[in-house]
């Protein structure tokens, strides 16, 4: 009887023991996972891109990097350099969110901006350029 | 009724102050699930504003704000159920987020949505009678989980900047939500220093069936005003 008492009367201190272990949680397992994430199936039309300059997203022509990586893809290059990886998500959106929107903006034909299905897709009639996590 | 014209209003600004900004052209169903999640957020907001804790000499008596509390809070777990549920159901890639790797974004919005529905679970009356010793404990705890619910859904708002992207938008979620955190507090304070004017009048009886109406017609605000920007988008 003491101690449902005990416990009832620490419910705010519980409360917020609860709170801090859930968002700390949260932020931990988000830390520890990022650079080594799940695969999501990603579509790229590279023939779709063809009217841009190569090197908006092909900066390595430019100036060659000098990675670990064991395969020469967008991907591959940015998944497997270790400084890279962790911030390979919010990278690759804000290149290919940020220009198809700022197409959206000035009113011109733009490809998806936030419908996850329209890349992070199979699909049959375009070749999966790699798989992103 | 007293209160459908300001919250009409308080809603239809609310919107306008974080939607049409920046074109984006996005399917039916996406604008209907962020509407559903912005109006979420509004009423969320709203229960700040509206507790349902009585003043030490009420001006109304009964249960309207008690019971409006409880309805806008149900309201507000239905929006968030068919924000999450119409995202999911059209981009079931979003799933991926739930695990520890997901976008931060996306994680507290799924924890504020649990935590959201947590909440009224943990307040219903036989609950709450299990569970905490005095009605102060109650109040202490649930303020924090509500003040956690809405930390974490400004911060799903801003981090997967759908709609919230401008600074000054950002700024603007930022600052509503602080003063909102602090209104409970602080509305009790200034209403308590408020002379009350009775005017002669009666203190009206059995007020629960107003408040369950008006939560009826901001349902119906919601949906309408729902419809009138999809159409508008598209």
């Amino acid at each position: 009887m003491a101690a449902l008492g005990l416990r009832r009367a620490m419910a705010p201190v519980l409360t917020a023991i609860g709170l801090v272990a859930l968002f700390a949680l949260l932020v931990a397992g988000h830390r520890m996972t990022v650079a080594t994430g799940q695969d999501i199936p990603l579509v790229f039309h590279h023939r779709a891109h063809g009217g841009y300059n190569c090197v908006t997203c092909h900066h390595d022509f430019l100036k060659p990097v000098v990675t670990p990586a064991t395969h020469r893809t967008c991907i591959a290059c940015h998944r497997e350099t270790p400084q890279l990886a962790p911030i390979m998500r919010d990278q690759f959106h804000e290149l290919c969110e940020g220009c198809h929107l700022n197409l959206q903006q000035q009113g011109r034909q733009a490809g998806p901006v936030h419908e996850c299905r329209d890349c992070h897709a199979r699909r049959p009639d375009i070749p999966a350029h790699g798989r992103l996590f | 009724m007293f209160l459908i014209l300001p919250l009409c209003a308080a809603y239809s600004v609310f919107l306008l102050c974080f939607w049409p900004c920046g074109i984006m052209h996005l399917s039916t169903a996406w604008e209907v699930s962020m509407l559903c999640g912005f109006s979420a957020l509004f009423f969320l907001l709203t229960l700040f504003a509206l507790t349902g804790r009585p003043l030490p000499e009420p001006f109304f008596d009964g249960r309207f704000f008690l019971t409006l509390h409880r309805w806008l809070a149900w309201l507000f777990v239905g929006l968030v159920a068919l924000h999450a549920g119409v995202v999911m159901w059209v981009d079931p890639q979003t799933l991926y987020d739930l695990w520890p790797s997901g976008a931060p974004g996306m994680q507290f919005g799924a924890a504020a949505a649990l935590l959201a529905v947590v909440t009224p679970c943990l307040a219903l009356q036989r609950v709450r009678r299990g569970l905490y010793a005095t009605a102060a404990m109650f109040r202490r705890s649930h303020a924090m989980l509500a003040m956690a619910v809405l930390g974490a859904s400004v911060f799903h708002v801003v981090a997967t900047r759908v709609h919230v992207a401008l600074w000054w938008q950002v700024w603007l979620c930022v600052g509503i939500a602080m003063v909102a955190c602090m209104l409970p507090v602080g509305e009790r304070w200034l209403l308590a220093r408020v002379p009350t004017r009775r005017d002669g009048r009666r203190r009206r009886l059995h007020t629960a069936y107003l408040a369950r109406g008006l939560v009826g017609v901001m349902l119906c605000v919601a949906a309408s005003e729902t419809v009138v920007f999809v159409l508008w988008r598209h």
